[in-house]
């Protein structure tokens, strides 16, 4: 359990509340990428040429973190590639964001796209995606995820 | 000449996407240490084009304060917002994030602060264009 682990060493005196409530928080984001690392090796299965691996991680530590004195948490990078070659990364790059409900960057070899999710605090999952050089979302639809597979 | 907010969009893009390749290129050699560092470079880069961009909106708003209401000069920043944008409730909320933000990236630390800058930038350039000098 990650969120127990994170709240063992508190660096300055905080509400036990406010700890349990970044902890959920974080939680909640490590299953929403989770659940979204599934739909993307739901969509590889018919691509019976592509690898999966979640073998990197990325750090997560940001401020409200940081205020309850919890610890960084690293969560798992998704990778795939074709053969020898990495075709697409998906980096989680953060969850208190300006703007949204956490982002994750999809590195390809055509630049990198901007996911975000959109939805509120505590609701399900809206995710956006944003071209490389785009400014306009558009859903983060099947469509798309076959475009990065391919 | 000052660029527009257009070709900061571009400039801010050009550089974003060069790092996502450097990033990517960390990633395809399994460096992880790299990755990491790659990923903290794009980061700062957002910070530091979404406090260009800030002061950009914040210059337009103690200009227009300036001209037409002299006497909210020494206001609080977000009394200026107010008078530009009576009872709009959302361009306040989302301003005061904004100031929020520009505060604590100003005053740094050893932690994270991510932005959506396809989300935020161009919000940003909305409130800009919609101030009228």
């Amino acid at each position: 359990m990650v969120a127990a682990a994170v709240l063992e060493r508190p660096k300055v005196e905080m509400p036990q509340d406010h700890q349990k409530e970044i902890a959920s928080r974080i939680e909640d984001w490590q299953q929403r990428i989770s659940d979204l690392y599934a739909h993307i090796a739901e969509c590889a299965e018919k691509h019976s040429e592509l690898w999966l691996s979640e073998n990197m991680t990325a750090k997560l530590f940001e401020k409200p973190m940081h205020d309850a004195g919890l610890e960084p948490v690293m969560l798992p990078v998704l990778n795939v590639g074709r053969g020898k070659g990495l075709i697409v990364s998906f980096q989680p790059i953060g969850l208190w964001v300006l703007g949204a409900n956490g982002r994750m960057d999809i590195l390809t070899h055509n630049g990198a796209y901007e996911l975000i999710d959109e939805a509120e605090v505590g609701q399900p999952p809206n995710w956006q995606v944003f071209a490389p050089g785009s400014w306009e979302a558009k859903p983060f639809d099947h469509e798309v995820v076959e475009r990065l597979l391919s | 000449m000052s660029p527009t907010f257009s070709e900061l969009k571009d400039l801010y893009s050009e550089l974003s996407d060069f790092l996502a390749t450097q990033h990517m290129a960390a990633v395809q050699s399994k460096e992880s240490g790299t990755a990491e560092i790659c990923n903290q470079k794009k980061i700062h880069n957002d910070q530091a084009y979404f406090l260009y961009l800030f002061t950009r909106l914040e210059g337009r708003i103690n200009e227009k304060v300036q001209k037409q209401k002299p006497e909210l000069k020494e206001a609080h920043f977000m009394e200026k917002v107010r008078w530009i944008f009576p009872q709009n409730s959302q361009v306040e909320t989302r301003t005061r994030k904004y100031l929020e933000k520009r505060n604590s990236i100003g005053h740094g630390g050893n932690f994270n602060q991510v932005i959506s800058m396809r989300v935020v930038v161009p919000q940003i350039e909305h409130l800009f264009n919609s101030i009228k000098l």
